[in-house]
């Protein structure tokens, strides 16, 4: 067991180790959604606001994707860092982990906390972007908002280990996470209330788990911010008649992780 | 002397995609036996399934059909057991060249479970024996291709295998660094009976091992002591039995 989870650390700290030698990277990162928040979001804001400053009831449009934008963040920089997997495989060093004694599992667990962490400090960072578009951050809201952040993050990393496991080259799996990333960020209530949505597009909306990621995180800000629950949950979905609560966002996320790093870990250990 | 790696009708095929699918025998029907101790070397043209066969005796590849045991266990039920006793320097470069020698090496070490003190102190000597302690936290891009490879040769031997498998140790580096590297293996070999499985095409190398097997489209075709190969084919050296045995012909055309 000891060793079984030193090995989880050293693939994990390899992981952290890439990120710290590129972290130029990591401002470069920070790029995207600036122009989100303050390009789209500002002009957004500001168009929709002809007469009255709001979108609904005291928040701006800019104040309203601000979690979705994390989300963003956590979709695209999760699922992609799976990419160094792809290209582990490609460039040999994945052999070397394969050749050793140890179970194909804790590949899957190193591999999926190494890109999970990675991109949670990525998405921490635009927290700092929040005071900007006038996200007032209280201590209780960013205690709240990091463990979400993290497990949003090992949500969407672990869509990414299982993409790695089928695919061998970075070619076919940059194709499959963009044709993945674009709608799943479109359809997750990042850019848009889910409340008036076509009944189709709702249904989408319960199947990606993006929607339960920014969910959870636009109850967050948004609670404490002291938006009432109502025009929250307008901006919401429901499930089964219900609307979302940020425990069912929670238990959804969990659900998924669990699924998918079992299914990341089967496909891993069959033998080629 | 007791065999250490035992192979017995061993094969594998791949499906080959695209416009020439079809499928290729790779390895087809081989047996041989590795001594303990064994200075093995395993020869054959470009695409013979030198590589093949040793990703399958690494438990990378499934055989298609046949058997073998490494160390004793069964490369297809007790994966993990001879992947203990093993260590493998495969023909194209393993190691990640984001990290420091000192990082790769750690890294290899935690995998097989060397602890922290044991790990510290190999790796200081292994650096020292492929001089490369002077780089030890250098970011292993900055390499050229023969420091690279000595620091595989270091990584492979951390964990202190007892079957090392050399895919091709001294492909694309010049004369010295080639001395060097047979230096290195030379004296583990005098201060462990470590059993060595050498496939090159450098022929020169071969002229030491115990024995040579010849494999050609996926067949043995010979299997013996240099100096009675040289004698069965009437020549001097291992370069001329090998194209005695395998002809003059560049082989991988016919299998495409
Ligand atoms: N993954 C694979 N998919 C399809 N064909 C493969 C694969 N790996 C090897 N082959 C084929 O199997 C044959 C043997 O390849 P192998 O790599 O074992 O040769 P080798 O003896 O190591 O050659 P070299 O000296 O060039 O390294 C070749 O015809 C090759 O094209
Ligand atoms: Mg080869």
């Amino acid at each position: 067991m000891k060793a079984y989870l030193a090995v989880i650390w050293v693939l994990w700290r390899r992981d952290l180790l890439h990120y710290w030698r590129n972290r130029v990277r990591a401002i470069v990162g920070l790029t995207m959604p600036m122009l989100w928040l303050f390009i789209f979001g500002g002009g957004m804001s500001s168009s929709l606001s002809q007469g009255n400053t709001s979108l609904i009831d005291g928040i701006s449009y800019v104040q309203f994707i601000f979690p979705g934008v994390i989300a963003m963040s956590l979709i695209f920089n999760a699922i992609f860092s799976a990419l160094d997997t792809v290209k582990d495989k490609e460039f040999g060093f994945l052999k070397e982990i394969l050749v050793a004694p140890v179970p194909r599992s804790t590949i899957v667990f190193g591999r999926s906390l190494g890109a999970a962490s990675t991109a949670a400090i990525q998405a921490t960072l635009i927290l700092i972007l929040g005071p900007f578009i006038g996200v007032h951050l209280t201590p209780v809201m960013i205690m709240l908002l990091l463990p979400a952040i993290w497990l949003v993050a090992l949500a969407l990393a672990s869509i990414g280990i299982v993409l790695t496991a089928l695919f061998d080259n970075q070619e076919g799996f940059q194709f499959v996470v963009n044709f993945v990333n674009m709608p799943m960020f479109f359809l997750s209530g990042a850019l848009f209330p889910l409340g008036q949505l076509p009944s189709w597009m709702e249904t989408v909306v319960r199947l990606n788990p993006a929607s339960y990621a920014v969910d959870v995180m636009r109850r967050i800000v948004l609670t404490q911010q002291h938006i009432p629950l109502d025009t929250i949950n307008r901006f919401s979905f429901t499930i089964f008649g219900h609307n979302v609560s940020a425990w069912i966002d929670i238990i959804i996320l969990v659900g998924f992780s669990a699924v998918l790093l079992t299914l990341a870990a089967r496909l891993f250990s069959k033998p080629k | 002397m007791s065999s250490v790696i035992t192979v017995e009708q061993l094969s594998r095929s791949f499906r080959l995609k695209g416009r020439n699918s079809r499928t290729i025998t790779a390895v087809d029907h081989i047996s041989f036996q590795v001594q303990q101790g064994e200075l093995f070397g395993f020869l054959g043209p470009n695409g013979a399934g030198k590589s093949t066969t040793i990703a399958m005796l690494t438990t990378l590849l499934l055989p298609s059909s046949g058997t073998a045991t490494v160390a004793g266990f069964d490369i297809q039920q007790q994966r993990d057991q001879v992947r203990k006793k093993i260590g493998i320097i495969f023909q194209e470069t393993t190691l990640d060249h984001k990290l420091t020698a000192y990082e790769n090496l750690n890294f290899h070490g935690v995998l097989y479970g060397i602890n922290r003190i044991t790990r510290r102190q190999r790796i200081t000597e292994l650096l020292a024996m492929v001089e490369l302690s002077d780089r030890a936290h250098s970011i292993v891009q900055e390499f050229s291709g023969g420091m690279k490879r000595r620091l595989e040769i270091a990584r492979g031997l951390l964990h202190l295998p007892e079957i090392l498998f050399l895919d091709e140790p001294t492909l694309g580096l010049d004369p010295q660094t080639r001395e060097h590297i047979w230096r290195y293996i030379d004296k583990i070999r005098q201060t462990r009976s470590m059993t060595i499985f050498l496939t090159t095409h450098y022929l020169d190398e071969v002229e030491n091992c115990n024995r040579v097997a010849i494999i050609d489209g996926g067949k043995i075709i010979a299997l013996d002591q240099p100096s009675t190969l040289k004698t069965r084919y009437q020549v001097n050296t291992m370069n001329q039995v090998f194209l005695e045995a395998t002809g003059h012909g560049i082989r991988e055309d016919e299998l495409l």
